[in-house]
Parts: C-alpha cells; sequence; structure tokens
C-alpha cells in the first residue's frame, strides 16, 4: 500500500471509530434515561420491567413513559441535526440549519394553523401533560406544508439571485420572522386552551413523548436518513462548488431541491411533535465535521448519531435537574448548544469553514 | 480520440448574449488556447462545451453525438473540467479532492481500482508527499495541481481548464503547462482558457481568438499578428521570433 493511500485508510479509521463511539454513547445514554425520572425506580426495577416480571406501575413508567420518551428524544435529535447537516451542504453553507433558514419557524406556524384553525389539538388541564393533541397526523401535514413554504422561499431566492451564502442566511431569517409573526398573529386570535398549546411549541418540549409520536417519527425519519446516505457522493462534489460538481455528472438542481424539501419534512416531524427545539440542527453537524472533516459518508450518519446524543442528554437533564419540575428541553439545548457553538467558532481551524 | 464539434451554439446570461452562433472543431491530442479580452466568452465556451452550463439548441456534438442527449456520468468520464480557482466549504484533504473525481465511476464505496488511479494520479503530478492536507491550506500552485489531478481521476479523453494559470506565480505558470503538454502527448484533447497570450503562443498548438462571443480568428502561432491583437486587445506589441517561438512584448494601450 503506499504512503498516500495508507494516510487516507488511518483517517478512515479515526472516522469509523467516531461513529461507533456515538452508537456506544447512544446506548449508555439511553439506559442512563430510562432509569433517571422523578418516579425513583431502581436499575433492578428497570431490570425486571425488561424481564417481564415487574409491578405494573414500573411497568406503565418504563414501557409507556420513559422509553417512548428516550427514543423519541433520540428521534428528533437525529431528525434536526441530519436535516442541518444537510442543509449546509446542499446549500454550502456552514450556517444552514432548520432554524437559521426559518422552517423550525415555520413548521411551528404550521403545527399551530392546525391547532387554531383545524381544531387539532387543545390544552387538557386535568394532566400533567398539558396538551392535548387530537390529530398528530393533521399538525405534522400542516407543520410540513408551511415548513415546505420556507423551503420555496430559499429556493426561490436562490433561483433568482444565484443566491450567496450570505443572502441564503438572511432569506432564512426573514422567513423565519415572518412565520413567527404569524404565530403570533395565530395567538392573538387564539382561544385559551388552543394559546397554551401553541406556546408549548414554542418552547421545544418532549413532554408528548409517547410511542404513537415514535412511530410516525420512525417512519419519516428511516427513508430521510437512507435518502440522504444515498446522495453522499453527490453531497461531497457539491462542497466543491456548482460547477465542478455538475462537471462530475452531479445533477446540481435536482439534488438541491430534492434536499431541501427531504431535510424540511425531517424537521417538520420533529416541530410538530416537540416544537422549536434549537440549536441541535446547527451545532452537532459542527462537532461531527470537526473529527469527520468534510467527508458527507461520515457527516450524516455521526450527525444522526450524535445528534441522538445530543438531545437525549438535554432531554435527561432537562427532566431531572430540578426534578419533580420538567424543564423543556429547548431550554437546555440553547444554554448548552450556543456556548458550545461559540468554542467551535473559535477554536476551529481557519482553512475549515 | 474524440472530436468535439460546436455548431451554431449561443448562449446568455439572461438577456445578455455571451456567445453568439459559434462553429468551432477541437481536433484531439492537441491543446487550444481560448483568448480574447474580459467578457469575450472565453469561459462561457469552456463550459458550454463541458455541459456545466445549460446549453438550449443542439450545437455541442462529442463524436458526433449531442452533448444534451449524454448522462451526467457519460460526460464525467469523457470530461474532466478544471476551475479558474476553488474555495471549499468545508475543506477536504488532497487525496479526498482526487477522490471525489472518481464519482462517476463509484458504488456504493471505492474499490482497489479507484485508490490505484488515485496513487497514480498522485505521483505523476508530484502531489503524494502533500496527499493528507487540506486542499484551503496549499499554495496556490499546489491546488492547481491537486484541481488538474482531480479532473485526471475522471479518467476522461478531454481536460477543459479556466485559466489555470490565473493566480499562479511565473515557476508555476511554467510546470502547469509543461503538465497539459505532457497530457496531451498522452492524447488527450485540451482546452484552456488563457489571458497569457506568451504561454498561449510557447505551448498551445492551436489559438482561438474571440471577441464578443464570435469568432475573430483561429490558427496556429501565426495568427498572433501585431494586427490581430491590436484589434482584438486595442494594444500595441512588438512581436519577436525567438528560438522559433512567438515572443509578444505590450507596449501601450490604444
Amino acid at each position: 500500500m503506499s504512503k498516500a493511500l495508507y494516510t487516507y485508510k488511518k483517517l478512515l479509521f479515526k472516522k469509523r471509530l467516531f461513529l461507533a463511539a456515538g452508537g456506544i454513547l447512544l446506548l449508555i445514554f439511553a439506559i442512563i434515561g430510562i432509569n433517571l425520572g422523578a418516579a425513583e425506580l431502581k436499575a433492578a426495577d428497570v431490570y425486571h420491567v425488561f424481564l417481564g416480571d415487574a409491578d405494573e406501575v414500573s411497568r406503565q413508567i418504563i414501557l409507556n413513559i420513559r422509553l417512548p420518551r428516550v427514543l423519541s428524544a433520540i428521534l428528533a435529535g437525529m431528525a434536526l441535526s441530519v436535516a442541518g447537516a444537510a442543509m449546509q451542504s446542499i446549500l454550502r453553507n456552514p450556517l444552514g440549519s432548520p432554524f437559521t433558514l426559518g422552517i423550525s419557524n415555520a413548521a411551528a406556524f404550521g403545527a399551530a394553523l392546525a391547532v387554531v384553525v383545524f381544531g387539532a389539538g387543545t390544552m387538557n388541564s386535568n394532566s400533567s401533560d398539558a396538551v392535548l393533541i387530537e390529530n398528530p397526523y393533521l399538525i405534522t401535514v400542516s407543520a410540513f406544508v408551511a415548513s415546505l413554504m420556507a423551503t420555496v422561499i430559499i429556493l426561490v431566492v436562490i433561483k433568482l439571485r444565484d443566491a450567496s451564502p450570505e443572502t441564503i442566511i438572511l432569506t432564512g431569517i426573514m422567513a423565519g420572522s415572518l412565520f413567527a409573526a404569524g404565530t403570533t398573529a395565530l395567538q392573538f386570535f387564539a382561544e385559551d386552551v388552543e394559546l397554551s398549546a401553541i406556546v408549548f411549541w414554542t418552547f421545544g418540549d418532549l413532554g408528548r413523548a409517547g410511542w404513537r409520536e415514535f412511530w410516525v417519527m420512525m417512519t419519516v425519519l428511516a427513508p430521510t436518513l437512507l435518502y440522504f446516505i444515498y446522495h453522499r457522493w453527490s453531497y461531497n462534489s457539491m462542497d466543491a462548488g456548482d460547477e465542478t460538481a455538475r462537471s462530475l455528472g452531479v445533477n446540481v438542481e435536482k439534488i438541491r431541491i430534492s434536499g431541501l424539501i427531504v431535510a424540511s419534512l425531517s424537521t417538520a416531524v420533529a416541530v410538530a411533535f416537540f416544537g422549536i427545539i434549537a440549536f441541535v440542527g446547527l451545532v452537532v453537524p459542527h462537532i461531527v465535521r470537526s473529527v469527520t472533516g468534510s467527508d458527507e459518508r461520515f457527516v450524516i450518519p455521526a450527525s444522526a448519531v450524535y445528534g441522538g446524543v445530543f438531545l437525549l442528554i438535554s432531554d435527561t437533564i432537562a427532566r431531572t435537574v430540578i426534578s419533580p419540575v420538567v424543564l423543556p428541553v429547548g431550554i437546555l439545548t440553547s444554554f448548552i448548544g450556543a456556548p458550545l457553538f461559540l468554542f467551535l467558532l473559535i477554536k476551529k481551524r481557519r482553512s475549515q469553514w | 480520440m474524440v472530436k468535439i464539434r460546436v455548431e451554431g451554439l449561443n448562449f446568455s446570461y439572461r438577456t445578455k448574449k455571451v456567445i453568439k452562433e459559434l462553429d468551432l472543431i477541437f481536433d484531439s491530442g492537441k491543446i487550444t488556447a481560448l483568448i480574447g479580452p474580459n467578457g469575450s466568452g472565453k469561459s462561457t465556451l469552456i463550459k458550454c462545451v463541458g455541459g456545466i452550463l445549460p446549453v438550449k439548441n443542439k450545437a455541442v456534438f462529442i463524436d458526433d453525438k449531442d452533448l444534451t442527449l449524454l448522462s451526467g456520468n457519460t460526460k464525467a468520464r469523457l470530461m474532466g473540467y478544471v476551475p479558474q480557482q476553488e474555495r471549499q466549504v468545508f475543506s477536504s484533504t488532497v487525496f479526498e479532492t482526487i477522490l471525489m473525481g472518481r464519482k462517476p465511476y463509484l458504488g456504493w464505496s471505492p474499490v482497489a481500482g479507484d485508490y490505484e488511479i488515485i496513487n497514480h494520479v498522485l505521483l505523476q503530478l508530484d502531489l503524494e508527499s502533500i496527499s493528507g492536507e487540506y486542499l484551503n491550506e496549499l499554495s496556490g500552485g499546489q491546488r492547481q495541481r491537486v484541481l488538474i489531478g482531480r479532473a485526471l481521476a475522471q479518467q476522461p479523453e478531454i481536460l477543459l481548464l479556466d485559466e489555470p494559470t490565473a493566480n499562479l506565480d511565473l515557476k508555476h505558470q511554467l510546470e502547469v503547462m509543461q503538465i497539459l503538454k505532457r497530457l496531451a502527448a498522452m492524447g488527450l484533447t485540451i482546452i484552456i482558457a488563457v489571458h497569457d497570450l506568451n504561454l498561449a503562443a510557447k505551448y498551445c498548438d492551436r489559438v482561438v481568438m474571440l471577441e464578443n462571443g464570435r469568432i475573430f480568428a483561429s490558427g496556429d502561432k501565426q495568427i498572433f499578428t501585431t494586427e490581430n491583437i491590436r484589434k482584438l486587445y486595442e494594444v500595441e506589441t512588438e512581436i519577436m521570433e525567438k528560438n522559433g517561438s512567438k515572443v509578444i512584448i505590450p507596449l501601450k494601450p490604444l
């Protein structure tokens, strides 16, 4: 083996190790997450639940509250983080993420619209889990349609202006505030019960995570992930610029439009169920890239895995730090994500982005 | 050996016509220089031939096949394109950048054959010692060689270069041109947009002078005359012969 190839293979090994480490971290924190919570169950109780000989209360808590919540945290983290990684590559823009492009705000608006206009969810004051979603599919579809609108705004600007990275982000911020204003307007006209439901979305909270949400997210996320992994070589070429990518046989426009649509769908599902969870989609891909470099073969799966880890850790802290009060996870991701992003910004290699 | 034929090519950016009814044939195994003032359509012509800009009418034929009917991968296996400069947003290493050139051949993952070709390219362009470095950290000359290397990894029959010497110092300019000369001798058809008339006169087999999207003159080095250059660039020059090669000395703008 030549020296150059050896160096490259060594680099590949490091990246694979990083990916595998993420998988192990995910497993460890999932186990920790299932074991921690307001109800003080011992590790032995948890163990018995999985053996199938535990009492009914432990069974209910573990299988119907903690497990779906832990799994939903992982999936939502994956969905947002992969969407962010893909947007950054597709738009050749390190600032790309569901939040900075206005897609999160648009999805929240769509969800709010479904609640207020189509009556898809109301406040249920009898339960600690305050919001009752009557029709999660309607909310998801509405969130998706709205996030598509934000995507279309960005695509139109790219088409008309051959937009620079700065223009794209400015457009995203503009679209984001437009939809945020829409949500505020809906709040103004909403009834009390609906208002509470909307406010919950702007928090970003995994309190509604149940099996139903888990399966809907799973159905969307699995093909999304496969789609992005399938196009990894095209994204690699697009990083060198549109012209080079075209000369390498990539249909840049098609890949960009379809990729953004798929990324909006994955964002929309996460936001429709759990509200706006900031920073996951921006920070995690950057942490990942600091190890994997630009190679999309690793950026996409590693963003998924570490996005899951990041949101899972944030949510576990949110559930337990001032237990029994459960903080909305969106607060935690911002508190952890913002300083982390600043740190990365200062520490990064000048050549990387 | 491929033949590129351009027939009645038109191209506009929005409303601005850049290429107008252009006819041209490129010979295989030769270096053709496209020269002309800024905005004369050199880069645009290269990108039209490479299928990088969308040509609307049937105007570019490769071995008599309409370019617009070829698939992306077929085009990419036939033609390599070297951009004037490249700024990667998320920087890749030299090895990874050259690996991109294997894109039109790749299945799920690169195989031994792909690595062999990359190795060959690295050796050919003397890039082996820097294969692990990041593209964005390289000097201009090294970077240009990497970009040529990526195009060579496509194993193309045609190489298109957009002002490959524009940002290079004298030594690297000559180095790049010598590489191209070597590649042409191996049978590659090379089309290069270039500003430096002396480089074109020294290294290129054929010269096409462009003016406002039309051919002003084409032929071998003999078309470098003070008369032609005055008309094309509005510059007064003196032309000398040295070792059978033409040397163009610019004097003053008209």
